[in-house]
């Protein structure tokens, strides 16, 4: 209690000197929250895209050998109907699972009537993807993605003869405004006209009706008529020119089929798909099943999850080692001085019977009160911060993205908490280590130190 | 009230104490083969010269130096066959020191400077350690200054903390280097007077240093000292 | 004598290994219209039907179209599965319309787009090479016993099946008996060999017509299809079979 005291008071009469440490920590923290509340900003964005909008789900399931090969050889590398009702029993009633659901993900091509694009289609069921987005994680997260450039949910729609155009897809088939005014659409019987008369694009931009054609599970040609309900952005340059959402039911009429490429099995609790991954593989293998089933943050599985979070996490290390390298180093070159100036007291303390540790824990408590006291700043900084860029709404355009996104800094409590304790530990090591050595000194050297 | 030598027991004994200090280039003999007996409860004065090795003396009886050769008994012990933990130990248990500059904790009251030396001291329980550091305070007559902060007292004041914060462990010896230098010559002899008045009352043996002839009448004891020899 | 023996043999070398001899005695062009012709291609009107059956990766398939072709138009329709009954592939010119009842329009598709198994949108109808392909006579090989030209092909626009194609044509009936077809390195995908065991009449005299293709692939020769060609005849066909406003209707 006394040690407290001390550090306190002592705190408060060096207060000249301690108010650079304060600030040096206080900076120091308040840099490596906002550092945290990037990274936390990113890690649920994509996270929560992975999962919930690119249709992955936490777990997914494939027949064996079906991640590589279930586009050039579908018929052998899906999941056929009687499978895929194996594992909706086996799984659909485990406690862990809050929903299982199909995809079908094929290529094709789109044709406006005129120009047809390569696309690649995921097919998924239209209310599951409604409630996902309702989701408030999703809300919170994703908000740039979950939003429709145009149009509304397949889920609003009688039909299930309608698509999503990913903005690039809709932009090289004219239809990137498409949607946007309610126009009557006058039976076709002049093709060259439709195509290529004085207002083509502008009719062609209006018309919300496309073809889909790709080659069925039998090897023949299969095509359906279908009607833009949205534009959307997938948020990634790689697929933004191709990527076309589709219900599972057009989707498998377009390629005659009732197969699945794969099932997204969403878990109540994400973090638990590495450990469960295994454990649904071991289940479905005894009942006959072959499968290959990933959790959902597998390089293979999420490539663009993978790649921009090591990418950010690395640089968020570096970042931060460098800024507490520098608080380091400024705590110490502080402490160091504190410490010089209070020989005599060491000195003192000492000849009072004092041993080592007892002296460094007197330190030790002033060195916390100036950790406790920089963090709380840092922290109260660092929200203020967070408040201001957030609500400026700065937009920028990351390598590998469509579009912009909004510069956001979203700080999480348990990085707050990991930030102020390293921070902590620094300053309590940095100053410990400087008093210890310092106490490791005779008295006689203490107590005379001043007089040279 | 002065009693015989002899029938006193020997508490400290210092034989053939030497030590050399190099002072860059310079070799100081510090002290040239002390010999000096102090007896239990002895009020003594060392009386020397700056630079006659008076503050050696005391730090070689504080376990803070360690002589070049001869030997340190105090209360039986040897002093200098213990490590660096049996001479904190024993420095906070047996010995008292009182400073020149009276050594305090700036932030801490003067109740709380008392008790900085039993805090490390895990055999006495809390209501002990505040007794004695509410009578000790009682004794230097300072319970009114008691919460008060060194910055809020006089030089006087400070050394009398001083004084209880030595005292306050029951210590064998107390070791003070000077205690009067930095005070004027009427608090210098209030000083000295209730160091005597606790000498009498603790029956605790006090060896200090001083360089003022004015205090040697009040004393026991005088030895003086030159060059680093005894001159009793 | 065995001085002009050997003299003759030298002047025959040249003749067999010089291309720029090659190209002075036979123009790539003609060779390759005249090669055409027995592959549907020419500006005389032509209906046959051609069965394809695919074998890939252990799965096999089969269809049937009717092919009714004229100059750089062909209309395909399906004869076989019954399900697809009633698609039709619209060639007019480089451009390729596909269209199924049920469809509002028509959609445009490429002729390098795989149809089934090995064969593209572009083998299937006629064969357009002379148009499609500048070349040049590379060497003269025997090909089944054939003795052929060989000719590198090289496509002129981006419409056409593939990027290259390395054609052996006889020298004797100036017919295609075997192609390589290459992507844009030069690199053989899949090869194929013809049979021209089919007749039909033009003007007046009998010519050869193809009866058979087939396509291996290059990496996976079990990965094949063989395209059969039957009923070859010469007919007068309507240039309104070629409106892809019809598929409208």
């Amino acid at each position: 209690m006394i040690y407290a005291k001390m550090g306190l008071r002592n705190f408060w009469r060096q207060k000249s000197r301690n108010i650079y440490t304060l600030i040096a920590v206080a900076v120091g923290c308040a840099s490596l929250v906002c550092l945290g509340g990037y990274t936390n900003r990113w890690e649920n964005t994509l996270k929560n895209d992975a999962i919930y909008l690119r249709g992955t789900g936490s777990v997914i399931i494939y027949k064996k050998g079906g991640l590589l090969q279930s586009r050039s050889l579908p018929k052998k590398f899906t999941l056929s109907a009687s499978e895929q009702k194996i594992i909706r029993e086996e799984l659909g009633h485990d406690p862990a699972v809050e929903e299982l659901s199909p995809f079908l993900r094929m290529t094709g091509l789109a044709s406006n009537g005129c120009s047809s694009e390569p696309f690649e289609v995921i097919g998924y069921d239209p209310q599951l993807d409604q409630k996902f987005r309702a989701k408030p994680e999703v809300q919170r997260w994703c908000k740039d993605l979950l939003v429709y450039r145009r149009g509304e949910a397949f889920a609003k729609h009688e039909t299930p003869q309608v698509v999503g155009l990913a903005v690039g897809l809709a932009s090289l088939l004219g239809k990137a405004n498409v949607l946007s005014d309610k126009v009557d659409i006058e039976p076709l019987t002049d093709l060259k006209a439709y195509c290529q008369g004085p207002d083509a694009k502008d009719r062609i931009a209006a018309d919300p009706n496309i073809q889909l054609m790709g080659l069925t599970f039998d090897g023949h040609f299969g095509a359906v008529d279908a009607d833009v309900a949205h534009i959307f952005s997938t948020g990634t340059t790689i697929d933004e020119d191709t990527r076309l959402t589709a219900p599972l039911s057009l989707v498998q009429d377009l390629y005659q089929t009732d197969r699945a490429t794969y099932l997204a099995v969403y878990l109540k609790d994400h973090s638990r798909a590495r450990e469960l991954a295994p454990e649904f593989n071991e289940r479905l293998k005894k009942l006959g099943l072959e499968l290959d089933i990933y959790p959902w943050d597998e390089k293979r599985i999420s490539p663009f999850y993978v790649g921009i979070m090591s990418f950010i996490k690395a640089m968020g290390v570096f970042c931060g080692l460098l800024i507490a390298s520098i608080v380091a180093l400024c705590v110490i070159n502080l402490t160091m001085m504190n410490v010089l100036e209070r020989s005599k007291e060491m000195g003192m303390l000492k000849a009072l019977g004092f041993q080592r540790w007892p002296i460094v824990q007197i330190f030790l408590a002033e060195a916390a009160v100036i950790a406790f006291l920089g963090c709380l700043i840092g922290i109260g900084v660092a929200e203020a911060l967070c408040q201001v860029i957030n609500s400026t709404d700065i937009r920028f355009n990351p390598p590998g993205f469509a579009g912009s996104v909004g510069f956001l800094l979203v700080p999480n409590p348990s990085n707050i908490v990991q930030v102020s304790t390293a921070i902590s530990l620094l300053v309590l090591i940095a100053s410990g280590t400087t008093s210890f050595v310092m106490a490791k000194r005779s008295c006689l050297e203490l107590l005379t130190q001043n007089k040279g | 009230m002065v009693e015989n030598k002899a029938e006193r027991e020997v508490f400290v004994a210092l034989n053939s104490l030497k030590k050399t200090y190099l002072l860059g280039e310079t070799r100081v003999e510090a002290l040239r083969g002390i010999d000096l007996i102090l007896r239990k409860g002895e009020f003594t004065a060392v009386l020397g010269a700056s630079g006659s090795g008076k503050s050696t003396l005391l730090n070689m009886l504080g376990c803070i130096d360690t002589p070049d050769s001869g030997q340190v008994q105090i209360d039986g012990v040897n002093i200098l066959g213990m490590n660096e933990v049996q001479k904190s130990r024993f420095r906070n248990e047996k010995l008292g020191f009182i400073f020149q500059s009276f050594n305090l904790i700036p932030v801490l009251s003067v109740y709380e400077n008392v008790m900085m030396p039993l805090l490390i001291n895990k055999l006495i329980p809390f209501k002990e350690r505040h007794q004695r550091v509410v009578d000790i305070i009682k004794d230097v007559g300072l319970q009114a200054q008691m919460h008060s902060h060194p910055d809020r007292l006089s030089g006087g004041q400070r050394q009398r903390v001083a004084i209880a914060r030595a005292l306050v462990t029951d210590p064998v010896l107390v070791l003070a280097d000077e205690p009067t230098a930095n005070l004027d010559s009427e608090t210098t002899q209030q000083i000295v007077e209730m160091m005597l008045e606790l000498n009498a009352k603790r029956q605790v043996t006090f060896f200090f240093s001083t360089h003022d002839e004015k205090l040697i009448r009040r004393v026991q004891r005088v030895v003086r000292i030159r060059d680093g020899r005894i001159e009793e | 004598m065995q001085a002009s023996l050997f003299f003759s043999l030298f002047l025959s070398s040249i003749c067999l290994s010089a291309p720029g001899v090659f190209a002075a005695e036979e123009d790539p062009k003609k060779l390759l219209e005249d090669a055409d012709r027995a592959r549907g291609g020419g500006d005389e009107g032509y209906s046959w039907q051609v069965s394809i059956s695919s074998s890939e990766d252990g799965e096999s398939s089969s269809t049937s179209y009717e092919v009714k072709a004229k100059g750089n138009n062909a209309h395909v329709s399906a004869l076989a599965p019954a399900r697809n009954k009633g698609e039709v592939f619209l060639f007019n010119d480089r451009t390729i319309w596909y269209f199924k009842p049920g469809l509002r329009k028509p959609l445009a598709i490429s002729a390098r787009q795989k149809l089934s198994g090995q064969a593209a949108n572009g083998d299937i109808a006629t064969t357009n090479y002379a148009r499609d392909y500048s070349g040049k006579i590379s060497g003269s090989e025997a090909v089944n016993g054939e003795d052929c030209w060989r000719l590198d092909l090289k496509a002129i626009g981006a419409s056409s099946t593939y990027d290259g194609i390395r054609y052996w044509i006889s020298k004797k009936k100036r017919l295609g008996i075997k192609a390589e077809f290459l992507n844009r390195q030069g690199k053989a995908m899949k090869s194929a060999n013809f049979a021209y065991l089919n007749k039909v009449k033009v003007k007046g005299s009998e010519v050869e017509f193809i009866s058979e293709m087939k396509i291996n692939d290059a990496q996976n020769p079990a990965n094949a299809s063989v395209l059969v060609y039957s009923s070859p005849a010469q007919a007068a066909i309507p240039d309104s079979l070629f409106n892809v406003n019809n598929l409208l209707r």
